[in-house]
């Protein structure tokens, strides 16, 4: 089997997944599976006949794409709907990278301004209040901004990692090394900053992050390693998505 | 004899689905080949169609699926092998036993009593 006719298998499937509402991960089960059976059917047609004729019965023994579009869509339990919406969230619409960035910043500022509110509101209901305006606590009350940037630089980074490692381009050793350096660099630059402007002392503020240094190894470490897990899938779903089912 | 499809097969397929897997595990295609060899070539269904049944049949619990480990041969697309749980081993059961109530009901009814 050529690439051309995979490629027609595949929009035979897309035909039918593409306008189900479902999370991600449930509509590249459907794919796969539903591309292999029809690989299997085409492989059988083909013993008996010319390609083009074994994709003509390929096609009419899958049926209608619109009807099995609405099976598959009767199939997708309620609970999908979580998943899907969770994707959403972390970027299934297809939205600019720097929009992901922001969701992504708001979100890390707000999940720890929540226990932090919590934290300075059973102080007050204490009688300790005062404390929260003391210098010392500076640091943690900045802490939702310092998570909102982290969250966005590193949702740009992940966004920069991909194409140098894997994009249409080809690998750049080049611009993954420069995406690793600034990855490992984020943590102590960026805390390097908040003493900064606490401390308003450049040479204390560089011995804190000094130690940092070793640790931010693990930044881009961790970086290359969501980015190859998450290779195959990104890849296949760009693939599915730039076919042409009209 | 005429051809069993579409509207005639629904409310069957999920039950007759079931009773290919007491023969043991199988993906989607082996499925469909057992139904054809069961159907005598008079099952004539829409292969797209068995997918949605085998989604809902997963989904309540009645079979489970696992990947196959290589996709042999297929242009890396992987098959789900299919296999009956206990709890889709008494669907089938009850299954016969409304079916035959069915047939004797609906037999009564036409005059042709099974």
């Amino acid at each position: 089997m050529n690439e051309s006719t995979l490629t027609q298998l595949k929009i035979i499937v897309e035909r039918a997944v593409r306008p189900v509402r479902a999370s991600t991960s449930r509509k590249r089960k459907m794919r796969e599976e539903l591309l292999a059976h029809v690989v299997g059917v085409f492989e059988e047609e083909a013993k008996v006949g010319d390609e083009q004729a074994a994709l003509a019965s390929t096609q009419e023994r899958f049926g209608q794409a619109a009807e099995l579009t609405v099976h598959l869509q009767a199939s997708v339990p309620p609970s999908d709907g979580f998943e899907r919406s969770a994707e959403n969230f972390f970027g299934g619409s297809g939205e600019s990278v720097l929009r992901l960035a922001a969701r992504f910043a708001a979100a890390g500022g707000a999940i720890v301004s929540v226990p932090l509110g919590i934290m300075i509101l059973i102080c007050v209901l204490r009688g300790q209040g005062s404390e929260w305006l003391t210098i010392a606590r500076v640091p943690s009350l900045l802490a939702p901004l310092w998570s909102a940037f982290i969250a966005f630089s590193g949702t740009l980074l992940i966004h920069g990692m991909w194409p140098a490692l894997f994009g249409p381009a080809g690998r750049s050793w080049l611009r993954a090394g420069l995406v690793a350096v600034a990855a490992w660099l984020l943590v102590p630059v960026s805390s390097f900053a908040l003493c900064l402007v606490l401390m308003a002392d450049i040479q204390k503020s560089l011995w804190e992050v000094v130690p940092l240094l070793p640790y931010g190894v693990v930044a881009p470490v961790a970086l290359v390693v969501v980015t190859y897990l998450v290779k195959s899938e990104f890849r296949d779903d760009r693939e599915w998505a730039r076919l042409d089912i009209t | 004899m005429e051809a069993i499809q579409g509207d005639k097969l629904r409310g069957h397929l999920e039950a007759m689905i079931l009773s290919t897997l007491e023969r043991g595990e199988a993906h989607g295609l082996e499925i469909l080949h057992r139904l054809e060899e069961a159907g005598c070539g008079l099952l004539q269904l829409k292969e797209g169609s068995l997918y949605p049944a085998l989604y809902r049949l997963e989904a309540a619990g009645a079979i489970k699926a696992v990947w196959e480990s290589q996709p042999h041969g297929r242009r890396g697309a992987r098959r789900r092998i299919y296999r009956l749980t206990p709890k889709g081993q008494r669907q089938v059961e009850a299954g016969r036993v409304e079916w035959q109530q069915f047939v004797r009901v609906v037999g009564g009814i036409l005059g042709a009593p099974a």
